[in-house]
């Protein structure tokens, strides 16, 4: 009985809540974090974000150029020098004793 | 931003900052967390007002962002707790960071603190739906339909998520009561 008494008693001490008031100065404080907010978002400016990606598309394309270039050069001398070592053995006098 | 959008702005965060504040307070139960959530409640609402489709009330709007931010609040925090409690039993140095909110609500009567305090305790260990609803019903004295609406679910199933909340609080209030013998 005793326990049933307080389990109410519990539950109801919310009763009569008096409400909360919030500060006074809430819309100052939420009107100067918006601002905070917005001046980042002008430093990350989207003309900025378009020059930081075109960029680092060309500084991509540049590098796949350069290693592509640089892989078929060493193709063009691998087949040249192949072609001088065949030139070579086809000169060679074999004797035949 | 204009000084008419300033103004209407300033009239939505006056007529709505103490519904906020307040059912922020009873999910996270401590005046600083509360007041935070808040702000930042009020910092989404001057982001998203533009894709606010009128489909419900902006009280409504504002009610259910209110909710997701404390929900969002409690799972950052039990988050960290679980982090806290891992570092502990490996031996990290990082000191634990569980700690028990302290509960001052300064509308509760001096004879009823401690009880609400216990009670408050008991609301937090409710399952996330359970607690909003009952949050809704009996902190903010809201009806069953406008629960409905903010909650996005029929009028029956809150009224069967706020039995079951009472149920729930009613056995834990039981177990505190056996365990300290009162």
């Amino acid at each position: 009985m005793e326990k049933e008494q307080w389990i109410k008693e519990v539950l109801e001490s919310t009763k009569n809540l008096e409400r909360l008031q919030a500060s006074p100065f809430l819309v100052e404080r939420v009107l100067t974090k918006i601002e905070g907010w917005k001046a980042k978002e002008k430093q990350n400016a989207p003309g900025l974000k378009w020059a930081f990606g075109l960029a680092a598309v060309l500084f991509i394309v540049v590098n796949i150029a350069s290693l592509t270039k640089a892989l078929h050069n060493k193709e063009g001398g691998n087949r040249a020098e192949a072609q001088q070592l065949a030139e070579g053995i086809n000169n060679q006098v074999i004797y035949n004793y | 931003m204009d000084d008419i959008n300033h103004i209407s702005f300033r009239e939505i965060v006056e007529s709505n900052k103490n519904k906020v504040y307040n059912t922020a307070f009873g999910f996270v139960q401590n005046i600083e967390d509360a007041e935070d959530i808040t702000q930042e409640v009020f910092i989404e609402v001057h982001r998203s007002l533009e894709k606010f489709n009128r489909q419900s009330s902006l009280s409504t709007w504002i009610y259910r962002i209110a909710i997701n931010k404390s929900l969002d609040f409690l799972r950052k925090k039990n988050r960290k707790k679980r982090f806290g409690f891992m570092s502990s039993l490996f031996g990290e140095s990082g000191e634990q960071k569980h700690e028990q909110p302290h509960f001052d609500h300064p509308g509760i009567l001096m004879e009823n603190k401690e009880k609400s305090s216990i009670l408050f305790a008991a609301i937090d260990t409710l399952p996330e739906n359970q607690k909003s609803a009952f949050i809704l019903f009996h902190l903010e004295e809201l009806s069953q339909k406008e629960i409905a609406v903010i909650m996005e679910i029929s009028p029956k199933a809150v009224e069967s998520l706020i039995q079951r909340a009472k149920a729930g609080l009613r056995n834990k209030l039981e177990k505190i009561y056996n365990k300290r013998g009162i």
